[in-house]
């Protein structure tokens, strides 16, 4: 009886401190994510993620996040010439590359829209980002 | 008390009431020649103020822009590129809330010169302006010769841009938005890509138009 309460409780424990260690990783990768946002993205999508008229779209409340992740990954890095379709309206205005960014920044900036505007609440891991940047196509 | 000091109190008193009535007035930029001329035989020594030189380039439409669209109208001029991922964005995002502001007075004026021309030929022009969501004419795009640009944005706006391959977007150049009088002279230049700075600009804007 004692060894199984034990056994239990320490089973608890380490679940416990999974669990806040994958919301702290979380909240650092949000976090981290936001700055990168405000740097590299938000002079032309708007710090709040609304973009600019019919000239940059927007991310907030964009239909275009949920079937485009692996694209938008690749965007991020490599830039985006062709004419997206966003909430029923194109957007043609070519979006620059920014080679320098690496896949943790990638995943980072991901995670807080992702977070922020998507409906995810979870990390976009930066194995997965690797993956998808290696996997770009050209 | 003592009457020193009491008089001490008026006097500041006085000169600080003296300095509130005073209307607020805008400095007039840039450097200032002293002209001498004969007048009815007299000598007469004039100020001459730095002014914005005529200038003809096309604009969105493919038309004609000289100084002549902005005769009797305050102005403000920017120099930007349309394919600029740097402060660009955050300059049309700031100019945005002037346009939406003043698209309706006409004696105000925006004039956006793009030191891009090779790229940014007046039907680029006129697409941007349109994603913009620009219809009022009060704002100008225009494109020329890319050293009669550069030199009316170096010499007479007073602002840089010069090219260089390490930025992105192969140019440097200012977030300036210059505002310009009815007379073609500067009265303020303040960073576009400042919400804040752009509220002093629209103070000042009004300081300018009651002087029209």
């Amino acid at each position: 009886m004692k060894i199984t309460y034990c056994l239990l409780l320490t089973a608890y424990c380490f679940l416990l401190a999974a669990c806040s260690e994958k919301d702290i990783k979380l909240k650092q990768y949000y976090i981290d994510g936001q700055a990168l946002y405000k740097l590299h993205c938000a002079n032309c999508h708007q710090e709040n993620g609304q973009g600019l008229a019919g000239l940059y779209p927007p991310i907030a409340g964009s239909d275009f996040l949920e079937k485009n992740k692996e694209l938008i990954l690749c965007s991020m890095r490599n830039g985006l010439q062709d004419t997206i379709v966003v909430n029923g309206k194109s957007f043609h205005q070519a979006m620059p590359a920014n080679t320098q960014l690496q896949a943790l920044d990638v995943a980072e900036i991901a995670t807080y829209i992702y977070n922020e505007w998507g409906n995810e609440k979870e990390i976009t891991e930066v194995k997965y980002v690797q993956k998808v940047l290696e996997n770009c196509k050209k | 008390m003592n009457k020193t000091t009491l008089l001490y109190i008026y006097a500041v008193a006085f000169f600080l009431s003296a300095c509130d009535s005073q209307p607020q007035k805008l400095p007039i930029l840039g450097n200032r020649e002293a002209v001498t001329k004969t007048v009815n035989g007299k000598e007469v020594t004039d100020t001459l103020y730095h002014q914005i030189p005529d200038f003809e380039f096309i604009n969105q439409d493919s038309v004609k822009v000289t100084q002549k669209d902005f005769a009797g109208k305050i102005y403000i001029a920017d120099f930007f590129f349309t394919t600029c991922p740097t402060i660009c964005p955050k300059m049309k995002t700031q100019m945005l809330r002037i346009y939406e502001k003043y698209k309706n007075n006409p004696k105000v004026g925006i004039l956006s010169h793009s030191i891009d021309p090779r790229h940014d030929t007046p039907a680029v022009l006129r697409e941007f302006m349109n994603n913009l969501g620009i219809k009022s004419k009060m704002w100008q795009m225009v494109t020329g010769d890319k050293a009669k640009i550069y030199e009316i944005g170096q010499k007479s706006y007073m602002v840089s841009a010069t090219d260089d391959p390490t930025q992105p977007g192969g140019i440097v150049h200012s977030g300036a938005f210059i505002l310009v009088d009815k007379n073609r002279h500067i009265r303020g230049i303040y960073d576009g890509t400042e919400p804040a700075k752009v509220d002093r600009l629209m103070i000042d804007m009004e300081i300018l138009l009651n002087e029209l």
